[in-house]
């Protein structure tokens, strides 16, 4: 089976391990949502509901649904879909990103930059802060003696200073190498505050901290929904994870971890994309997502056409006026398209379905048409 | 749709695991029966050569038959409120061995009812909810009805009965929001309601209220083809909830579940026939006629919209973001539930009104100039018919000229072409070629004042409706606002729940118009 690859604004990289990712029937799911995690209620800290931890699966199980050609079509009647699509992002983005490459670590980070063309944009982590870079080369220094190499990023512009920050092998994991044309440096710069908790992120990829290593910026998840909600949900709603090593509680938002683009800054790393229902544009830029969430009937109906490659997830609020609409046309790609079997199971570790939940999921030849 | 914290949506998932249904049926011997006999005289009327005859009088005792099952009102308050139409059907009733001898003795059954009926002062469905409120009912109870229509006279009721104004009354709509209810008394079968109500219930107990003449069973069925819950059925767990049945005797014979709740007691729309009366009342009419689709408004109102493919209408979605709940749509995409945004006065168009403002003193000026070569134009097709026309304009330069631009440009309601060329052509078609240029300004400065006066027009209905109740909007489904710069009264959004399928032909003059009560009459 070929790898599947990913369009991304780098190019070429696979980000899919086949070996790792292909699931043919059925797939499990671990969901890697901490144990003792919470949400502050008005200043009142209350554990992690379970029909939470149940749409991150959900978003995991469409993350790791891998199988050439085909793809799978998750759809979910929920009684209100708030906060559903946000955690099913979760899901969805800490199953895809730690199988993608999006974590590179330092030394890996150093030999790539060795082949990367001077002037290229970058972006350099300091402290809690994110300089605007240009690479413009690796340097040997000679240290006790014994030459060492450092890649140099300039930070400022000529007229500034060119002040130049060199970056050992062991700290590249800080510096990020930005897709798109070469921009102009400004005269100083303080650095844009990193937005994201890396501590709290941390807890969601207990292998890969992102103290040590770089982030590379990919949309593994788009969600089709209504921006304002989303960004309440998603950067505005307080959680806490308690670390099982010393009780601590460390604190954070689900954009720490999620990385919406449009909701950071220029300068912060993305993990993530919300595509809103009326925009214009069908998908986002060039890139295919591994998961696209349909946050919602109204997206789902407006936008199904889009993202064909791309498994899908579908928020149905049974409340909603498109409701019914939208499960006509579920239930009609459901019996037009599908192409497993009638007992296949595709629901292997999903917990419980919560209360007025109602789940299902069939596969299809991906890319084809409405 | 709002918001909902982490919180609150969990109460909303507390609610799907724990909630109750009990069912309460309430006896009424005589309207029981009553309804049973409505139902007999229609079967009959509907055997009838001619039953046009007896149609005024079945509407009436349908709608009442409909407003006793829907609202805990008195019953004698709902006929009281009907007494010139009910006067009307007790005469005919009453002189039914003359006109239809084969119907009398159901005419005579249900005269011997009305009489009964008009005069009692039972309000069985209150009753029946007094008893399940008890004396100090919960601060969170709500009402439920299928109708707005139904809520200030229910509240009033509720009121008399001591409860003052502490249950909400309430439409389906707001079960969508954020209301969470301890319990919900729902009045009437649950086939009224949508089916979230029962699926995604707000409320940790669910009463429903109906008389015992009505079928009604409720099962919470998988939505998807290839659920898990189909697939899994065996689990008690995933299956859906069967509503636990309780009933109340409130009288003293029973009556048998006999009327289908949708077919039997709702009033159905006849919207064939409002199209046919429309168009009976509206021949002869010398103006221009336009395609137009009917929409039934909430309150028993009812409004036709030109339903041109490239007509739009200006809506109020609550399902939108703020700041986009009030947006143009295509008059053929408008839909249940979203609210319609109408001129007080009635007729013709608001933006007119602010854009004359906007043009001030040009005003008059600019639209005798707009009406003189349209009224040019329209007399010329008149002459000479469309297709020759058509032909004329194309030989003059007006090279997009066909039959529906041309309809088009005849219009009122159309300002001007989108290209000058074909302006040119029209007036060159017309015998005013000398002045197509002033002319074309003027129709410049006419359509900027109508898109300035539009823009406008949302931004103000976007403020009133932030800083409006929407609560009380979706309770009652409608609501009016004072907009500076429009006349007659300023505007009012009305709720759509219906629709005609076929678009009719109408005079322009008719278009926008408010038809009150009319909604009514077509039940």
């Amino acid at each position: 089976m070929a790898p599947q690859r990913y369009k991304g604004p780098l190019g070429s990289d696979p980000v899919f391990r086949s070996e790792e990712l292909v699931v043919p029937k059925g797939v499990a799911v671990s969901s890697a949502i901490p144990d003792q995690f919470h949400y502050d209620d008005v200043g009142e800290v209350r554990p992690l509901p379970d029909w939470a931890r149940y749409f991150a699966a959900a978003g995991e199980l469409a993350a790791r649904y891998r199988n050439d050609g085909q793809r799978i079509v998750i759809a979910i009647a929920v009684p209100t879909r708030s906060h559903c699509a946000a955690f099913a992002a979760l899901g969805a983005v800490t199953a895809s990103a730690s199988s993608a490459d999006v974590f590179i670590a330092s030394e890996s980070q150093f030999e790539h930059l060795r082949e990367l063309r001077h002037g290229a944009a970058v972006r350099l982590r300091k402290g809690n802060k994110a300089l605007k870079g240009r690479f413009t080369g690796i340097e040997q220094l000679a240290n006790n003696g014994v030459g060492k190499p450092y890649a140099r990023i300039q930070v400022q512009s000529r007229g500034g200073g060119s002040l130049t920050h060199l970056v050992p092998p062991e700290s590249a994991g800080r510096i990020e190498i930005v897709a798109g044309t070469r921009r102009e440096l400004p005269k100083q710069q303080k650095g844009h505050r990193i937005r994201s908790s890396i501590e709290f992120a941390d807890e969601f990829f207990p292998d890969r901290s992102l103290e040590r290593l770089a982030l590379k910026s990919k949309v593994l998840c788009a969600i089709v929904g209504r921006a304002n909600a989303l960004v309440k949900e998603i950067e505005e709603t307080q959680l806490s994870v308690r670390s099982a090593e010393d009780e601590a509680s460390v604190h954070g938002t689900l954009q720490d971890v999620v990385r919406i683009r449009s909701f950071g800054s220029e300068t912060d790393h993305f993990l993530a994309e919300v595509v809103p229902v009326d925009s214009s544009s069908d998908e986002s830029g060039d890139e295919v997502p591994p998961v696209v969430i349909f946050d919602g009937a109204y997206g789902f109906l407006k936008k199904r056409s889009s993202w064909r490659q791309s498994n899908a997830l579908v928020i149905v609020d049974r409340t909603e006026n498109y409701f019914d609409s939208a499960v006509d046309t579920l239930n009609q790609d459901f019996a037009k398209r599908r192409i497993d079997g009638e007992g296949d199971s595709k629901y292997d570790g999903l917990p419980s379905a919560p209360p007025g939940v109602e789940l299902f999921a069939y596969e299809e030849r991906s890319g084809c048409s409405s | 749709m709002q918001q909902l914290t982490i919180r609150e949506a969990d109460t909303v998932y507390g609610r799907a695991r724990r909630c109750e249904i009990d069912r309460h049926r309430v006896k009424h011997t005589t309207f029981g029966q009553f309804c049973i006999d409505v139902g007999e005289l229609r079967k009959q009327v509907g055997a009838l050569d001619s039953p046009d005859f007896w149609l005024p009088a079945l509407r009436l005792l349908r709608r009442v038959r409909f407003e006793i099952n829907a609202f805990p009102i008195p019953i004698a308050q709902v006929f009281a409120s009907h007494s010139g139409a009910l006067a009307r059907t007790r005469q005919k009733l009453s002189r039914c061995h003359l006109t239809h001898p084969d119907l009398v003795t159901v005419a005579d059954t249900l005269l011997a009812q009305l009489d009964s009926l008009v005069e009692t002062a039972d309000n069985p469905l209150l009753e029946c909810i007094a008893e399940l409120l008890g004396e100090n009912p919960p601060p969170d109870t709500a009402l439920l009805l299928k109708e707005s229509r139904g809520v200030i006279a229910t509240c009033k009721s509720l009121e008399d009965a001591g409860y003052g104004s502490s249950i909400d009354v309430i439409v389906s709509n707001q079960l969508r929001q954020t209301a969470r209810y301890g319990t919900l008394i729902v009045v009437g079968p649950t086939k009224w309601y949508p089916d979230y109500v029962f699926t995604a219930p707000r409320a940790s107990s669910i009463s429903l209220v109906h008389f015992t003449g009505i079928r009604d069973r409720w099962k919470s069925r998988p939505v998807f083809l290839g659920s898990e819950v189909r697939r899994t059925s065996s689990d008690s767990k995933r299956r859906g909830r069967v509503p636990t049945e309780r009933e109340q005797d409130s009288g003293t014979e029973d009556i048998d579940a006999v009327l289908d709740p949708i077919s039997d007691v709702l009033p159905d729309i006849d919207f064939a026939n409002a199209a046919r009366r429309i168009t009976q009342r509206s021949a002869g009419s010398s103006g221009e006629m336009v395609k137009a689709k009917l929409f039934l408004l909430d309150g028993g109102y009812a409004v036709l919209l030109d339903a041109d493919d490239g007509a739009f209408a200006t809506v109020v979605d609550l399902d939108q973001e703020p700041d986009d709940r009030v947006h143009m749509v295509k008059v053929r995409k408008i839909e249940h539930g979203m609210f319609i945004v109408l001129r007080q006065g009635g007729g013709g168009d608001y933006v007119v009104d602010v854009a004359d403002q906007l043009l001030g003193g040009n005003a008059a000026e600019a639209r005798r100039a707009q009406q003189r070569w349209k009224q040019l134009l329209s007399d010329t097709v008149r002459k000479n018919g469309l297709v020759a026309v058509c032909r004329d304009l194309i030989e003059k330069g007006a090279v997009r000229a066909n039959s529906q631009n041309v309809r088009n440009w005849m219009s009122q309601r159309n300002i001007k072409t989108q290209e000058f060329e074909d302006f040119l052509g029209i007036m060159r078609v017309i015998g005013l070629e000398e002045e197509a240029q002033a002319v074309w300004e003027t129709m410049m400065q006419v359509d900027r004042a109508h898109k300035t006066a539009g823009q406008r027009i949302r931004k103000m209905l976007i403020s009133k409706i932030r800083q409006s109740d929407e609560w009380e909007l979706q309770r009652l489904g409608r609501m009016d606002f004072s907009i500076r710069g429009v006349s007659c009264g300023g505007i009012s959004v009305f709720r759509v729940i219906g629709m005609h399928d076929e678009l009719i032909d109408v005079p322009e003059t008719e278009v926008g118009q408010l038809l009150k009560d009319e909604g009514d009459e077509w039940r």
